[in-house]
């Protein structure tokens, strides 16, 4: 992850007007990014994959093709979404002033780096126990109650 | 679900699905009420100025566990509407848990079922088998005057014999209750199958 994060500090180096930064899979939950403070990972990735969902709708219904790309321009910020491959893509908010020619040159270089990396980190992933990972303590569980969680 | 082991970090993906009007909005609408928020982020509503919902709503709650693993929910609601099939196809796509809000007026008793019937069609295209994926009911709207029976609803919709609940969620009852069932189907799941 760390790897991919400074693939995403690296594009934003070149293409300052980059705001925001994140590797989102089909889910919508964030794997990796470079946000602003203001920015809520959890919505944005949620954002990106709704997003997500309706260019593929769009697209089957004009029988367009695999998406790759989606574009969302308004006269402050624009949102970029680049596909890095069937499961994930790279989900950028940019202000609009950004050249958009370095632009889209530099995301679709970037979102191949990520792929090379992720469909390695695949491979290499070893099988994970859950259960071992919380110690092999899941009596927490049963004890669970959002109950307990309330605001007084 | 995604599990980030450096961050010790489990994400997953929980949908409260139904008919139109069920009540879904109301449930997430009372959690991010009364939770504490350091468990909770904002609740995202995309919806028109009714109070259908157009498009989705979205609430991340996040706890930690023993050894300071955190387990991130990522809550969603579909619209109910028949119109809005595509969307509940895609907010479905992925999800972990699922919890069917049913509506406990008679006239809604077709909606219910066909809801339903759609809930275990997409999911068996997207390759899941109603009896492999935590679900939980919760039959709601439980204070109407002429309310089905419990026994009538789980003849309608609850063929597996899934846990169910109870509620009147527009009162707070049987929220939490509802939230705590799925929350740990889906974390016991995690803790006893492999995932790959
Ligand atoms: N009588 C009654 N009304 C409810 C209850 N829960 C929700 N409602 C109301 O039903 C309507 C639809 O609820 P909403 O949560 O927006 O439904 P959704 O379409 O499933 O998201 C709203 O007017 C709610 O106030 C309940 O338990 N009893
Ligand atoms: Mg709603």
């Amino acid at each position: 992850m760390e790897k991919i994060e400074e693939l995403l500090n690296q594009l934003i180096r070149k293409v300052p007007q980059i705001r925001a930064a994140a590797v989102v899979n089909t889910e919508g939950i964030v794997i990796a990014s470079v946000l602003e403070g203001n920015i809520s990972e959890e919505n944005f990735g949620a954002m990106s994959a709704a997003l997500l969902g309706l260019g593929d709708s769009v697209l089957s219904e004009v029988k367009g093709g695999k998406l790759s790309e989606i574009y969302v321009k308004g006269n402050e910020k624009m949102i970029l979404l680049s596909k890095i491959s069937k499961d994930q893509l790279l989900s950028l908010s940019i202000s609009s002033d950004a050249p958009l020619g370095l632009l889209l040159v530099e995301v679709r270089k970037t979102a191949k780096m990520i792929g090379a990396i992720l469909s390695e980190m695949e491979k290499t992933q070893t099988v994970t126990d859950i259960s071992e990972l919380l110690g092999g303590d899941t009596s927490i569980i049963e004890g669970l109650s959002f109950k307990d969680l309330l605001e007084e | 679900m995604f599990i980030d082991t450096k961050k010790k970090e489990i994400n997953v993906k929980i949908v409260y699905y139904g008919p139109a009007l069920s009540g879904k909005t109301t449930n997430l609408k009372v959690i991010y009420a009364k939770l504490n928020p350091k468990f909770r982020g904002d609740l995202v509503t995309v919806d028109t100025k009714g109070e259908r919902t157009l498009y989705f709503d979205f609430l991340p709650i996040e706890i930690t566990l023993a050894g300071g693993f955190k387990v991130k929910f990522h809550v969603y609601t579909v619209p109910g509407q028949v119109f809005y099939k595509a969307s509940r196809k895609l907010v479905l796509k992925g999800a972990d848990g699922i919890v069917f809000v049913a509506d406990s007026s008679p006239e809604r008793r077709e909606s219910n079922i066909q809801i339903m019937q759609e809930l275990i069609e997409t999911l068996e295209e997207q390759g899941i088998s109603l009896n492999s994926i935590p679900l939980v009911i919760q039959y709601n709207k439980r204070d109407i005057p002429n309310a089905m029976s419990i026994d009538i609803m789980n003849a309608d919709i609850n063929h597996l014999n899934n846990p169910y609940f109870e509620a009147i969620a527009s009162q707070e009852k049987g929220v939490f209750e509802t939230l705590d069932a799925i929350v740990k189907l889906v974390i016991k799941k995690l803790t006893t199958k492999t995932p790959v």
